[in-house]
């Protein structure tokens, strides 16, 4: 299966995870069962808005199943939410640390959205 | 005597336009205060008003019917605002962050988009205690774009009266929209570095809208002022009043009392500095 992490910098495995969804600089996208990996650069990084549901948009659009992330805002949530994406969270560490925390199980799944919505 | 619309902006939060416009407002006869702050409408808190009418405001945002939708995401690739995404083929508006351009109903090829109506915000008026006709803007919670809301509350604009405008701070589209067609913008500042680099924007952007501008220095103290008169004198910009760094100023502030109403003197300050913009605005008017 396939799963985003939002990530600090593009250092592969060991890039740090980022906790902001849709402002995170990177998404690792990750196929858990041939172990590869793509960093993809967030352009939407820096819009004024809607950075949230762009990066929603991205990742689907990925075929990701699951995402992992400090935190997701309500629009990201809505988003995520109606396109079957789980979502699961993470204070820090490396890409790496947290997909397997995310193999292992032991990963909170999020079930609702956080933080405000930026004006 | 032509009516004057002036608007009072700032780079910087929190240098006092509320105060500058308030107290402005109480030292005039014939006077229309309106509050473009619209995210934070906070004239209110000083002039006690009690509203006696409401105008909601609408904006159009795209509904999608999902039986004739056909998910071919032209609308969604169109939108730059991220205010649609495409979610297993079904089309997800967001409407807060919509812009209400119109795009994705014109682009959708089936005819699937219709425009409907979304309350944004909300136009208040009262006539206050102190005299002045109010009006102010609110912006409902979540909506990204006040620009309507602004551009709606500028219709009330009573041109029988001299006008004065609240803006919002920083220098993005909502203050453009409110000093856009003012005959003139008083910039307030404060004597700090912060102030200093947000006024430099402010005044940046009023030579570009080509509106005159002065300035006026709030919590302005003798070894410290220095800061805002070195860029004013260098640039050419009226120091038009300053008003000091005063604790009993403050103390009125918390209690929301205008300082004009405690120290009525200041209300010929303003008065004179009002007249002195009109006569060089006149005088300007004249010479062209």
């Amino acid at each position: 299966m396939k799963i985003a992490v939002t990530a600090e910098n593009d250092n592969g495995f060991e890039s740090n995870v980022n906790p902001h969804f849709g402002r995170s600089p990177y998404f690792a996208i990750v196929d858990t069962e041939t172990e590869e990996i793509e960093l993809v650069k967030n352009e939407a990084a820096r819009a004024s808005g809607g950075a949230g549901v762009s990066a929603a948009q991205l990742i689907s659009d990925r075929g990701v199943e699951a995402l992992i992330s400090g935190g997701v805002g309500p629009k990201a949530y809505t988003a995520l939410a109606r396109g079957n994406i789980e979502m699961y969270s993470i204070k820090d560490g490396t890409i790496r640390q947290a997909v397997e925390a995310f193999e292992e199980g032991s990963l909170s799944q999020l079930t609702s959205p956080n933080g405000t919505p930026r004006k | 005597m032509s009516s004057l619309k002036l608007t009072v902006l700032s780079g910087k939060g929190g240098t006092g336009k509320t105060t500058v416009s308030v107290n402005m407002a109480l030292s005039l006869p014939n006077i229309q205060l309106l509050d473009a702050d619209v995210e934070e409408p906070n004239s209110q808190y000083f002039l006690h008003p009690n509203f006696d009418n409401e105008e909601k405001i609408y904006r159009k945002v795209p509904e999608i019917n999902q039986d004739i939708c056909t998910a071919c995401r032209k609308c969604v690739d169109f939108c730059e605002y991220n205010a649609l995404a495409m979610m297993l083929d079904e089309v997800l508006v967001f409407p807060e962050i919509c812009h209400s351009c119109g795009g994705c109903e014109k682009i959708c090829p089936v005819d699937a988009i219709t425009e409907v109506d979304r309350v944004l915000g909300v136009l208040k008026h009262a006539n206050t205690d102190y005299d002045v006709d109010f009006w102010q803007g609110e912006l409902n919670i979540g909506e990204e774009s006040s620009v309507p809301v602004i551009e709606a509350l500028k219709e009330k604009a009573d041109r029988q009266k001299d006008v004065i405008i609240d803006a919002q701070p920083g220098t993005t589209c909502p203050t453009i929209e409110a000093v856009v067609d003012s005959d003139y913008g008083i910039l307030v500042t404060e004597p700090t570095p912060f102030g200093l680099s947000d006024l430099k924007i402010a005044s940046e952007l009023m030579d570009e809208l080509q509106i005159p501008h002065g300035v006026i220095i709030n919590r302005a103290e003798e070894d410290s002022d220095y800061i805002i008169e070195d860029f004013c004198e260098e640039k050419g910009i009226d120091i038009l009043l300053k008003i000091p760094f005063k604790r009993e100023f403050a103390h009125l502030y918390s209690d929301g009392i205008p300082f004009v109403i405690e120290y009525p003197d200041w209300k010929d300050k303003f008065k004179s500095v009002f007249n002195e913009i009109r006569g060089g605005l006149n005088e300007e008017n004249y010479s062209n």
